[in-house]
């Protein structure tokens, strides 16, 4: 019972100190993403690990697996995400200087 | 969020510009005319003025009072009149019929006649006697006796009137006709002498002081007052125009420094944001490439972890770099200085700017030469008249 409470309580503590995005603290318009914790969030040193005693992907794979195309949408989701900021930024520039 | 506007502003400047120095001109043109026409009135009084003198043969400026002057010679008019109705007052105290009230209507009656008529007389009769034109002259002859027989026979009529009243005799006015008739001299009391030395007195000084006030000779002071009023009139109206025309040119320039000012502040604002759009461009690159540093070190924690629990070998994209897809980078984005034609256009319009405060500093001198010019036109049209005439 006391270990459940425990773990509950690191739990909360953990939230509360977990940060509310992926990206480092930053006053620039881009903000830097957090490797270590992104890798965390996606597990990928856990899953790796998994997938290796499996035997995953194998040898003769050529395409990507399921974590791997995670990865990939995840970095260009936020590739997207700052062209459509730099578009935005750029659009305003325009009309400013019209 | 304002944008710079630029072609609004060029479209502002081409088109107010011009109009500037328009309004300017047209100002200009219209102070002149009014000029023009101030001008003429007061060159034909100088020709009558200059008439006037020649038919009379007078070579000598007119004289008139004014001012300070005219204000203290009506004063001394007034304090005689005022003087003389207490000189009444106090000599004719002896017994009046009418009591105190009558009596000061009797004392005021007669400083009136005494002091006015005298003063008007000499005014509008005597000063004929100046005149060139004989029955003129006869006139003011004739103004000049009625002027000497009203003195005197009034005063003597005052002195009379005192002896009699002082005799408490009713129906004095009758008494004093009659003593007049009889024996005009035959006044007793020396103070009635005295009284009628003062009040002959009073009128010579205010039969002077018309002279004073008014020129001698008739129609002349007149004449030159007109000519001075309006002399006056158009100083006061070049000067006029002219400070007017010297605000609307400070405030017109200020107005086109100011919009020069602007095109340089906006120039500056516009490489601002092109410097900052570049700047954004630079760091969207930096950021492309730091997102394909951040895919593969995230790859290596997943591969780096598998190969170490996997007996087999991994697959050969473990070993190799995955390229990132990237978005091109607009080499106009990264441009820092203005267009050539933005920058031709901002140059023209200053140009346009600092050519039309030219171009009102131009004007303002015409204007002011053409002002100066009026008298020497309206002198040129009057001698070439009077050559005409001569011919």
């Amino acid at each position: 019972m006391e270990s459940t409470q425990r773990s509950a309580l690191a739990r909360l503590l953990n939230g509360l100190k977990r940060e509310q995005h992926d990206y480092r603290p930053s006053l620039e318009v881009f903000p830097v993403l957090n490797i270590d914790k992104l890798a965390g969030e996606m597990a990928l040193a856990t899953t790796g690990a998994e997938r290796g005693a499996r035997e995953e992907p194998a040898s003769d794979s050529i395409a990507f697996d399921d974590v791997e195309n995670r990865i990939i949408e995840r970095v260009e989701a936020e590739k997207n995400a700052a062209h459509g900021l730099l578009l935005d930024e750029l659009r305003t520039y325009n009309i400013r200087s019209v | 969020m304002t944008s710079l506007d630029f072609e609004g502003r060029f479209g502002t400047i081409r088109q107010a510009a011009p109009a500037a120095v328009s309004e300017f001109r047209s100002e200009a043109a219209q102070g002149r005319d009014e000029l023009h026409r101030l001008r003429r009135h007061l060159r034909d009084l100088e020709v009558e003025r200059d008439e006037f003198r020649r038919r009379n043969k007078l070579k000598r400026t007119a004289r008139w009072a004014s001012g300070g002057n005219l204000t203290l010679k009506v004063g001394i008019l007034l304090a005689i009149f005022v003087f003389e109705v207490f000189l009444n007052g106090f000599f004719l105290a002896k017994g009046s019929e009418l009591g105190y009230l009558g009596g000061a209507v009797e004392a005021f009656t007669f400083a009136l006649l005494n002091v006015g008529v005298s003063f008007l007389i000499a005014a509008a009769g005597v000063r004929e006697l100046n005149h060139r034109n004989l029955l003129r002259k006869l006139f003011g002859l004739l103004s000049l006796l009625c002027y000497l027989g009203l003195a005197i026979g009034l005063n003597l009529a005052l002195a009379h009137y005192r002896e009699v009243s002082g005799s408490l005799v009713s129906d004095a006015g009758r008494q004093v006709l009659m003593r007049l008739e009889a024996a005009p001299l035959a006044i007793a009391d020396v103070k009635s002498w005295l009284f009628f030395g003062l009040g002959i007195l009073c009128s010579l000084i205010a039969f002077v002081d018309a002279f004073l006030i008014f020129d001698p000779y008739p129609g002349y002071g007149t004449l030159e007052k007109r000519r001075t009023e309006a002399h006056e009139a158009y100083i006061r109206q070049k000067s006029d125009l002219i400070t007017k025309l010297l605000e609307i040119r400070d405030e017109a320039i200020e107005i086109l420094e100011d919009a020069n000012r602007d095109l340089s502040i906006r120039r500056g604002e516009h490489d601002a944001i092109l410097e900052g759009r570049a700047r954004l461009a630079r760091l969207f690159a930096a950021h492309q490439s730091h997102l394909d540093r951040a895919a593969n070190a995230l790859l290596a924690v997943y591969h780096e972890a598998n190969k170490r629990q996997r007996k087999t070998p991994p697959p050969p994209r473990f070993s190799a770099r995955f390229p990132l897809d990237k978005f091109p980078i607009d080499e106009g984005w990264l441009e820092t200085s203005a267009r050539d034609d933005l920058r031709r256009s901002i140059a023209d319009s200053q140009a346009v700017l600092v050519g039309q405060v030219q171009a009102i500093h131009a004007e303002f001198e015409r204007a002011f030469a053409s002002y100066r010019e009026i008298d020497e036109l309206v002198e040129e049209k009057t001698v070439a008249k009077s050559d005409a005439k001569a011919a």
